[in-house]
Parts: C-alpha cells; structure tokens; sequence
C-alpha cells in the first residue's frame, strides 16, 4: 500500500515536472533563436550599405564566420548591390534554416528580400539575400541547458521519490499504529480500543466499528466466564458432596444397612451430576453454528403432541390437565432437536409450578413466517423483582445456591440459548397469583441456501437423539 | 470442641457433621445464614466451618457481622469458589482458612485442627502439662511413663482443659464447647466427667494435675496454686 500510493505520487508529480522542463526547454531555445535570427536580420539590412560603401573585400568588414550571397530580381548573383536601403520597405524573410557544415559546425540561415534603389530619383529594385551567421554560441548554451535540464529532472525526480515514500508513510501510519493496538488484543485484552479520534476521518468509521466488536465480544466473553466459573461451582458441590460422604463413610467400619445407604445417597449426587453434563453439553451444541444446519421441514403439530405425551406423565403426578390448543397438521422449517427442548422444558417447568389440579395450555400458530409457541400455567406467578434473572443460568428464585433440591436451574437457561440460536426469541409474562406465559418466537422459513449442504454426520446423529435429549430436558 | 457448620448442601452439610462427630468434635449444623449468624450470636463455637454461598444470609455478611461484634472464633471458609479475588476477600473479611470444594476430608480434619490450636496459642500437635502428655493428632494420653486410656468424652474434656491449662475453666464454658444442641444431658455432666478424668489422670499420681477452684470451676495445672 506505501508503495503504492508512493509510486502514484512520484509518477504524477515527475510527469508534471518532466514536461514543465520540456516546456522550458523549447521556450528558451525559441527565444535564443529568435534573437539570434533579429541579429542575423539586423546584419543582413545593413549588408548593401557595409558593402556598398567599402571597395574592398567585403567579408574582411563582416563579423568572423559570417557569410552572405545576393540575387538581383533575375536571380542573378551579384557581388555588390547597388544602392541604400529603401526607407518605405522592410526586410521581408523568406525562409529561415539551420545548415549543418562539413566540420560539424552549424549555420543559422536566413534568405531575405530587400528593396534597394541606387539613389532618390532611380527606381527601387529588388535583392535576395541568403545571409548565414555561426550557430555555434546558441548550440553550446541548448546543450549546456540540455545537461542542466536532464539533471534537474532526474534530481527532482528521486526528490520526489523520497517525498512520496514519507508523506504515503505518514499517511499510512494512523493504520498501522491501528493494527499495532489490534495485534495485541486477545481474549485477556479486550477492554482495549482503537483510539478513533487520532484516525483520519475516512478510517475513523473503520475503527469506531471494531470498537463496537471489541465490545460485543467482551461482554459475550464475560458472560461466558461467568457461566464457566458458575459451572465450575455447581459441579464441585455435589463432587464435594459425594467425595465427603464417601470418606467419612470409609473411615470407619460400618454396618451393611449404612454402606448402603452411603452408596444410595451417592447414586443420586451422581444422577445429579449426570443431568448437569448433559445440560451443559446440550447448551454447548445450541450455541454451534452448525445446529442450524439442522433445520428441516417438519411437521409441528405431530412434535408438540409427542412433548405434551412426555408431560402428561409428569403432569398426572400432581393431577394437572395439559390442553393442547394448536392445529393439527402443522408443518413449517424448524430444528427438532431445539424445538423438543424448549418445549418440553416449558412444560415441564409449567407443571412444576402448576397448582394441583390446574391446567397448562399449550398453544401454537405460524403467523407472518414466525412460529409462535406459548405455555401458560395458572400457578402463583413470579414476582417482578425475580423475573429479569429467570434466564440467567443456575439463578434460583429461592436465593439457595447448589442443586441440592435436585434443580439445575438451566432449563430457561436452555430454552433461551435455544431460542437466539434459531434466531428467534423467548419473554415471559407474568402475575402473581395468576400464573405465567412463556412466549416463544422462531423464524419458520427455510435456512438461505448453503447452510442446507452442510449436514455432516455429526448433526445428522444429534438428530437421531430427539427423544433421548427431550427426556434429558425433562428431568432439568 | 465444639464446631458449627454451615453449609446448604444438605447431604454435603450432614456428612461433615457426621464426619467431625465421630472425630469427637460437638457439632451443631444449619443450612442457612441468617440461622448461622444467630448461632454465632448465641454460642461459643471453637471452630467454624462456614459456606459461601448461603440463602438467607451470604457467608461475607455472616462473616462480617460475627467479627463486628468481637466474636473471634476461627473462621474456616468453605467455598466451590477458586478465584483469588474470593480468597483475598473472604481473608480480608477475618477468615482464618479457606478451603475450595471439593476437599480432602483429611485436609478440613488438619486445617480444623491447626485452627483450634492456633487460636488457643497452642503451634505444637503435642500438649504438655508437668509430666502429663496429650498427643493431639493421635489422641493418645501419657503420664510419665504410663500409657492413660481415655473414652472419646473423657478426651474431648482433657484435651479442653489441657488448651486452657493455667486457667479457670468453669462448668458452663465446658458444657458450651463440649456438648452441641442435639445432646441432651443432664446438668452434672461435667463434674461427673471430671471425676472420670480425676480417678484416671491424678488418682494414681503423688502429684494432682485437675484442681478445683469452688464456685468458679477447674484448672488444668502443674503446679497446683491454692488448692480448696
């Protein structure tokens, strides 16, 4: 890119340079020329008197090297042309030339007319005279000027090389002390910016937006720690739990009925454990690009009645009624896995905080290309102050952390990382002592080409897992 | 000793318990912070074994508020946190030790242990009393040359007084470090355990180690002072 805009530079500028030298050359040849010719003219006019009046020899009384030759009107030539200079006419030039000579030498050749009479009463009559002067003089000085001028232009031109390179340096300098401040960002280094006010303004739009990355990657970075030190905390209590409870069984030497115990109260901590990967494994695979791969034309209807199914079991328990309000026969493009998830965790959830007795309403249509799915329950309702934390992972209402009452507090978690990584959303409404809905949007269109060609083996499996996902859902 | 342990992981909770009860330590358990903070109010724990991440109250708060009010006993911070900045902080806040879940439970038996000592001005593991000889970490009794067989009760008693060796130890402040909430005894425990610890520790030595200060309690002792 330097040397780029430097080459542009010095090409442009000693182009210019070159013909402003030519310019010069040619206007100052043009002129010693012309003087010379106004001299050579000047020497030609006085010729008649100089050789009228001297008897002699006339070359003897003209300047060194000039030389001349006259024609009277029969263009014969003439040794001495009789008569003064007419006062009416001019010299009118015929022709004007440069003559090389035999030793090298040049000549500046000009034919003129004149118009001479002999005397006031005898008519004008008419001469031509070839008068030639040495070019030497103004052939030295254009040479001289020749040399001067190629050095000048060649001088200019690596001056102008050097300018170039430093100005298209400093031009350029602004976007390597940019990339310089990128180079050094890493994961650990993302509160740096750019500093965009130092920028010219036609980077500076540039870099206002790789600001604005830097951001957004920094507080996805930071939610993603947070999750990962969460996660770290609810896998090491129950690993805490089951490790003590081992060794402070093992110490010791115990009846049968207590070593029993021990491993049954351990079994469960690691069930436990067991959800709490799959959940977390789970999530991990929603956050995958290529989980939108998956997304397939499906029949809706048919799904959302094979989750209702896998409630009914849960919902029976506790007497509560699951009515499903969709068409049947609904068909739109959606990823089945993510689907299976965020239904059944809604229902699962619904008939957790359901009342006895109560009810949970399952609906579902495709309006404008958007698959709108809702879950109402008719149990106590959340209070505001809890609910802008439900989505959050591992967030309890009760304040409790740990999963010792056997809830991961990651199906919203799920349901909501499902859900934006379809492209759609998920919100909650909410009254106390009525109940809540949970509103779930998600594009039912068709993935933009190209997305489609890249099932690979691996999703193709995940979608074979629908049911053992779903039933891993369940359980969260 | 008595400890109280505070943590919401119940099965975590119990098994601790149960684990430092049958080291021979009085326990008494809460699984929440603000029942901690009260309990702490309440009693004299020589070891505290306090979580974290409390409902109720968090630890920090349960933490701060024992220390604002001149409580000194030794703070064990029991967290599945392992960030420095938690560590700094809980240290900062008048922890004494601080133990990342999940634990060795041979390390949170040492740590407990070296808190006890430490904050009675105790560095070694090996008490001595005149030619009296208590082994903390194997809970073994000599005197002179004789090897003393103590029950576990008998011990806990010993292993107090021998803590507070030179000063008066009254009957409430053992029954407070001995006993927790879930035993229920009658009010002349203590001085029939310290007949039990007299016919074993003194009986058969010219030289009496147990003296009795009437109206004030016991005194663990070499040189006997004024006996009545």
């Amino acid at each position: 890119m330097t040397r780029r805009i430097a080459l542009a530079i010095l090409f442009s500028a000693w182009a210019v340079v070159l013909v402003a030298l030519v310019v010069i050359y040619f206007a100052t040849r043009h002129t010693m020329v012309a003087e010379l010719d106004e001299s050579i003219i000047m020497r030609a006019s006085a010729l008649p008197q100089l050789v009228g009046v001297s008897q002699e020899n006339s070359s003897a009384v003209l300047p060194p090297g000039d030389r001349y030759m006259i024609r009277n009107e029969l263009g014969q030539v003439i040794a001495r042309p009789q008569g003064r200079l007419s006062s009416r006419a001019s010299p009118s030039v015929i022709n004007r030339k440069f003559v090389s000579l035999a030793d090298g030498g040049r000549l500046r050749s000009i034919t003129l007319n004149l118009s001479l009479r002999a005397s006031e009463d005898q008519p004008e009559q008419l001469a031509t005279i070839v008068y030639s002067a040495p070019a030497n003089a103004l052939d030295n000085l254009l040479k001289r000027m020749t040399i001067l001028l190629c050095a000048v232009g060649l001088g200019g031109g690596l001056l102008i090389g050097a300018v170039a390179w430093h100005v298209s340096r400093a031009a350029l300098r602004p976007l390597r002390q940019t990339a310089d401040v990128i180079g050094t960002i890493d994961e650990r280094k993302l509160d740096r910016r750019v500093e965009a006010t130092a920028l010219p303004s036609e980077l500076r739009p540039m870099a206002e937006r790789l600001n604005e990355m830097l951001a957004r990657l920094e507080r996805e970075f930071a939610q993603r720690k947070q999750f990962l030190a969460d996660t770290a905390h609810e896998l090491r209590t129950p690993v805490a739990a089951i490790l003590t409870h081992l060794e402070v069984t093992l110490r010791r030497p115990r009846e049968a009925a207590a070593l029993a115990d021990a491993l049954r109260t351990s079994l469960s901590d690691v069930q436990l454990l067991r959800r709490l990967v799959d959940a977390l494994l789970e999530q991990v695979r929603s956050d995958r690009p290529m989980a939108a791969a998956q997304t397939t034309r499906i029949d809706v209807s048919a799904l959302l009645e094979q989750c209702a199914t896998l409630a009914d079991a849960l919902a029976s328990v506790k007497n509560v009624q699951i009515v499903r309000k969709f068409p049947s026969g609904l068909r739109a493009y959606a990823q089945p896995v993510a689907l299976q998830s965020i239904v059944t965790n809604l229902l699962a959830n619904a008939v957790e905080y359901s009342h006895a007795d109560g009810s949970v309403e399952l609906t579902c249509r495709l309006a404008g290309g958007q698959l709108e799915l809702s879950v109402k329950d008719n149990g106590p309702g959340i209070s505001p102050d809890v609910l802008p934390h439900i989505f959050q992972p591992f967030y309890r209402a009760d304040g409790s952390h740990g999963s010792s009452d056997g809830h991961l507090g990651l199906g919203l978690f799920l349901i909501q990382s499902h859900a934006k990584s379809m492209g759609g959303r998920c919100e909650v409404q909410s009254t106390i002592g009525a109940g809540s809905i949970f509103r779930v949007e998600l594009p039912a269109l068709p993935p933009a080409s190209g997305n489609s060609a890249t099932i690979n083996e691996e999703d193709a499996g995940a979608a074979s897992d629908v049911i053992e996902s779903s039933r891993v859902a369940m359980e969260t | 000793m008595k400890l109280l342990v505070a943590e919401d992981h119940a099965k975590l909770a119990r098994s601790i318990a149960t684990g430092l009860r049958e080291e021979g330590y009085s326990v008494d358990l809460t699984f929440d912070g603000t029942e901690a903070a009260h309990l702490l109010a309440s009693n004299q724990y020589d070891c505290v074994i306090l979580d974290i991440m409390l409902p109720g109250k968090e630890g920090w708060a349960v933490l701060d508020e024992t220390r604002q009010r001149g409580n000194r006993a030794p703070v064990l911070c029991l967290t599945a946190r392992d960030a420095p900045e938690d560590r700094v902080r809980g240290l900062d806040l008048g922890a004494d030790d601080y133990l990342i879940k999940p634990f060795d439970w041979d390390e949170l038996l040492a740590r407990v242990r070296a808190l006890i000592r430490r904050a009675h001005g105790q560095a070694s593991v090996v008490i001595r009393i005149g030619d009296l000889e208590i082994n903390t970490l194997s809970k073994t009794v000599r005197r002179g040359s004789s090897a003393i067989t103590l029950s576990a009760r008998e011990y806990a008693l010993l292993h107090y007084l021998a803590l507070r060796a030179g000063q008066v130890v009254s009957r409430t402040d053992v029954w407070e470090h001995l006993y927790d909430q879930e035993e229920e005894l009658s009010s002349n425990v203590v001085d029939v355990y310290i007949g039990y610890l007299r016919s074993k520790i003194d009986k058969p030595f010219d030289v009496k180690l147990i003296h009795t200060r009437r109206g004030h309690g016991y005194m663990l002792a070499a040189a006997g002072g004024n006996e009545s």
